[in-house]
């Protein structure tokens, strides 16, 4: 199966659990997580069944394109089912077979990882999913989002794809990893892992890097005071992405981290709550929708 | 009646599954003798898996006894006023479903006051357990909950399932969205269920026929049983860490064991790195070969299900790609030397306010050179040195930062590779111990010599910038480096206490000030304090332990020493005279003159003179018993002074000489434990 069959079975999968099948959200991001189809829907109580494929960009990661396994910028398939429906593990197990990981063949472990993300005030419970030792899902009921108590609770489901294309396929290295026939992953990407791992360890410009976090700060702030909270959240996300640069390139002491932080989350809960109290306004149209949502 | 109920989960975290099993019976043991339906012949049994918690009772009462219950109400003068009950007493009866003139009045303690008696039938045990049920479950501590369904109690996971059969009969307690009924499910793949259970007696055989073992103390036997046997199969030993042990027990449900294997170019790493990447990171366990002497290039796993051969291949390439990781950053590492990382140090801060690693490598071989003096042992200076200023390198390293438990084993290992003196590297591979409050003591001078340094700068520095712990909350692990201090200055007894706080402290001055002075104030009561929890863990006798500790711990190492010696003597027959002597000499004594001493005052004073000189040898070769036994002969010339002098005497030259000779007496008698704090019964 290669990477991108493997892209077109979790579409259709999903799409027949009845997720919409979403897009990328075009601003750097950590994880599939902070895309707005999951940020501001996890939120209040409307429904909401989505998956999409997100590159997730980590500095920290980076390695040149010389570590088999470590990348700065992977894939990860993201499904939200809000709210999450009691037999959850087993929709789950039954996405593995739709991608050759039959849980008759395999050992298939739920390994306790609760997931926090203190830049956006997020938190839930939930496990590593282990396929025969090999970690290839983060699985999270989420509680809180944006600072928010969630009224209605999602499951997040997240697929780390190139591990799962490497051991269907049977390849020890991530670059060797088939695209689509005769098209390698390593065609597409060695060459900006590369680049990537250098600009952000060697030649990002930390007075650049600095005034940007400081910039998109201000804005987030000035949207939101607007009422403008998705070009708030761009915002948001532009500087938990430049808060991750500094990070990998030295440039933030670890005294400094929790400020950082701090000022992430500030504006992530302001968004957050702008978001509700304009469902709210608008009576929650999503609630009672679509068939098979809640 | 016999009552089994369980609760059925997504995973459970591992870390958790066993307490929750014993609080659930405990709580359930309790709630249903608080309930009047069980007697002292209940026995309890319970099951626990990563997917359930379960427990079985018996035998139960088919139903509560009825119960003459008495409710207290108002006091007589309150409940009437000129002969006429007042609202107080209406009221109470009332709310007893009684009158007044039915109340019966009688006099307590506290006065005279109205009862109401009254008869409570008892209730059928299944109408009483459907409510009690659920409650026991809200009663219940995890490390961590969640919210998961509107009205239900918080927990680790979502409940979706539950039993619940009572001599046969289905329980339809309710827990949230959740109903109890008479099935189970079996294991997730192979035989998932629902299975129907008829009794209490049958529920483990329908879990064991659908591939669940529920008894946790039978499934870690099993898989001890199994780990054992597939190594053996393949003449080679597994290493069976306890706490893996326990974490793979509460990750299966019914475990298989097979042996896989890496490729041998992996054996280039330090041993240390390869069993922290088997265990840590894939809770494999290592395998060494017949001799236990090296570890070979296999492990030794556990499976929940699916095919024995996919499986192994699949763990088998996992565990290869962390491999590959690992040595891919040992050889990086190893393109420069350990002690060219130390510039790397000043990037990495230690702790708000308490400077970078660079600063405390400088502080741990200045500390570390420093106690080496107070013990006497100036040879071990310059190893010391070098071994503080490259203690915490490993710190810059790439392996390190990917595996952090393998912080000091891998400064002794890259160490070692750069050819620095072996006694160098075993004091920075020492420095991290012990690990744990049983962990394992370093075994050279410099290595416990460096390893209290640590700990020392670290209790001081987190002390005196005002982290001390508070109830239970320590996030700086400062207890557990107290703890550790003690055990290693146990084998430096002769260290003292003072003398140490003021190298420690010495440190610190430039980044904290006076700050220090405070750490220097706190941390003998908060060395004292965990000297206290430990001697009570080990049983040892409080009072005992409090007279050790009130003579001080300006020896801190020989405190648990003293206190062996104190209870030694005190099952001897000189333990009553000594006590007594202590407490007489120590009830009259007062610093003073002792000049002109004459008959029984002189004779005293020789004796406690002789005790003095011989005591000090003693106590130098730490013979605590031996000085007791020493000490207690001075209860004879104390006896007879006592009944021949008069020490509080009208003249005031007489008074203090004597009172002085006293206070010398009680200084002997005082020197392993304040012996007059003790009872001598």
């Amino acid at each position: 199966m290669t990477l991108q069959e493997l892209i077109f079975a979790l579409h259709h999968f999903w799409a027949e659990q009845g997720c919409y099948i979403g897009q990328p959200y075009d601003i750097e991001k950590g994880a599939g997580t902070m895309n707005p189809l999951t940020f501001f829907k996890a939120l209040g109580p409307e429904p909401w069944r989505v998956g999409y494929v997100e590159p997730s960009r980590r500095p920290a990661d980076a390695r040149f394109g010389e570590n088999p396994n470590r990348l700065y910028q992977h894939h990860q398939y993201q499904v939200i089912l809000k709210p999450c429906p009691p037999d959850v593990q087993d929709i789950y197990l039954r996405s593995l077979a739709a991608i050759g990981l039959d849980a008759k063949l395999h050992d298939v472990r739920f390994v306790e990882d609760n997931w926090e993300n203190p830049s956006t005030g997020s938190w839930g419970l939930g496990w590593e999913v282990w396929i025969d030792g090999m970690e290839v899902t983060q699985f999270t009921y989420f509680q809180q989002m944006g600072g928010i108590e969630l009224s209605v609770l999602p499951a997040e489901i997240t697929y780390g794809l190139e591990r799962i294309a490497a051991y269907v396929q049977g390849v020890g290295n991530v670059f060797d990893v088939e695209v689509m026939p005769g098209l390698k992953y390593g065609d597409l990407f060695r060459r900006q892992e590369y680049e990537h791992s250098a600009y952000s360890f060697l030649h990002a410009s930390v007075d650049y890097l600095q005034a940007t976090f400081q910039g998109a700060e201000q804005e987030a702030r000035r949207a939101a005071q607007e009422g403008l909270y998705f070009a708030a959240y761009d915002n948001v996300l532009r500087m938990s992405h430049v808060f991750n640069l500094l990070e990998a390139r030295g440039a933030i002491a670890p005294a400094q981290r929790t400020a950082y932080i701090g000022r992430i989350r500030e504006r992530a809960r302001e968004v957050a709550e702008l978001y509700v109290q304009d469902r709210e306004r608008q009576g929650f149209p999503l609630e009672g929708r679509v068939r098979g949502w809640s | 009646m016999e009552l089994i109920v369980e609760f059925g989960f997504p995973e459970l975290p591992a870390s958790g599954v066993g307490q929750a099993e014993e609080d659930l019976r405990t709580l359930l043991e309790i709630a249903v003798r608080d309930a009047f339906l069980a007697d002292e012949d209940l026995r309890a049994q319970s099951y626990s898996t990563p997917r359930r918690l379960a427990v079985r009772l018996s035998p139960l009462r088919a139903a509560q006894p009825d119960r003459e219950v008495e409710a207290r109400g108002p006091s007589v003068s309150a409940a009437f006023k000129d002969g006429q009950p007042t609202k107080a007493a209406e009221g109470f009866a009332r709310s007893q479903a009684t009158e007044v003139a039915l109340l019966e009045r009688r006099a307590t303690p506290s006065g005279e006051y109205l009862f109401a008696r009254r008869k409570e039938l008892g209730r059928p045990a299944g109408d009483v357990l459907l409510e009690l049920v659920p409650q026991v479950l809200t009663q219940m501590r995890f490390a961590r909950t969640m919210r998961w369904a509107d009205g239900a109690p918080r927990l680790p996971r979502p409940l979706v399932w539950a039993l619940g059969l009572l001599d046969g009969e289905a329980l339809p307690f309710r827990v949230g969205p959740v109903t109890a009924g008479a099935r189970t499910y079996g294991h997730r793949v192979s035989a998932p269920g629902p299975h129907a259970v008829s009794s209490a007696e049958d529920y483990v055989k329908v879990l064991r026929a659908a591939d669940v073992e529920p008894d946790r103390a039978a499934r870690r036997q099993r898989i001890l049983k199994q780990l054992i046997g597939a190594a053996l199969e393949e003449d080679l030993r597994p290493e069976i860490p306890e706490d893996l042990l326990d974490e793979v027990t509460d990750l299966c449900e019914w475990p298989q064991a097979f042996v896989g294997a890496f490729a041998a170019e992996y054996l280039e790493l330090p041993e240390a790195v390869l069993s922290a990447t088997m265990i840590h990171h894939q809770r494999f366990f290592p395998l060494r070969d017949a001799g236990g002497k090296h570890l070979v290039a296999k492990f030794a796993a556990v499976r929940n299900g699916g095919d024995a051969g996919v499986v192994r291949r699949g763990n088998e390439t996992v565990l290869a790609a962390r491999l590959a990781d690992a040595l891919f950053f040992y050889r990086d590492d190893r393109k420069e030397s350990l002690r060219s990382r130390r510039q790397a140090l000043q990037g990495i801060a230690y702790a708000p306010q308490l400077g970078t690693l660079y600063d405390r490598s400088e502080r741990l071989a200045a500390l570390a050179q420093r106690l080496a003096e107070l013990c006497g042992r100036e040879a071990l200076q310059p190893a010391l040195q070098a071994a503080g200023e490259l203690a915490l390198c490993d710190r810059a390293t790439a392996l390190v930062r990917e595996l952090p438990e393998l912080e000091g084993t891998m400064a002794e290992a890259y160490a070692r590779l750069d050819g620095e003196a072996e006694a160098v590297c075993l004091a920075v591979g020492a420095r991290v111990l012990p690990r744990g409050a049983e962990g394992g003591l370093p075994g050279t001078d410099e290595g416990l010599i460096l390893a209290l340094s640590d700990r020392l700068d670290q209790l001081v520095g987190f002390l005196a910038s005002g982290r001390a712990p508070t109830g239970s909350q320590d996030p700086f692990g400062l207890r557990r480096a107290a703890i550790g201090a003690l055990r290693l200055w146990e084998r430096l007894p002769e260290l003292s206490l003072s003398a140490a706080l003021e190298a420690a402290t010495r440190g610190y001055r430039r980044l904290l000030g006076d700050g220090v002075d405070a750490a220097r104030e706190q941390l003998p009561a908060f060395l004292a304090a965990r000297l206290q929890a430990r001697a009570e863990e080990e049983g040892h006798d409080a009072r005992m332990l409090q007279a050790v500790l009130a003579s001080g711990i300006e020896r801190p190492g020989d405190v648990l020493r003293r206190l062996a010696a104190l209870e030694e003597i005190a099952r001897a027959p000189e333990f009553t005279p000594l006590v007594h002597a202590a407490r007489r000499a120590k009830n009259l004594a007062q610093e003073g003159d002792v000049a002109g001493a004459q008959g029984e005052e002189a004779a005293l004073l020789e004796a406690v003179k002789a005790a003095e000189r011989e005591g000090e040898r003693l106590l130098a070769a730490r013979d605590y018993l031996g000085y007791l036994h020493r000490a207690a002969a001075l209860h004879a010339p104390l006896d007879r002074f006592f009944t021949e002098v008069m020490v509080m005497s009208e003249d005031p030259r007489e008074r203090e000489r004597r009172q002085g000779i006293l206070e010398r007496a009680h200084g002997v008698l005082s020197r392993v434990a304040e012996l007059a704090a003790l009872s001598a019964e």
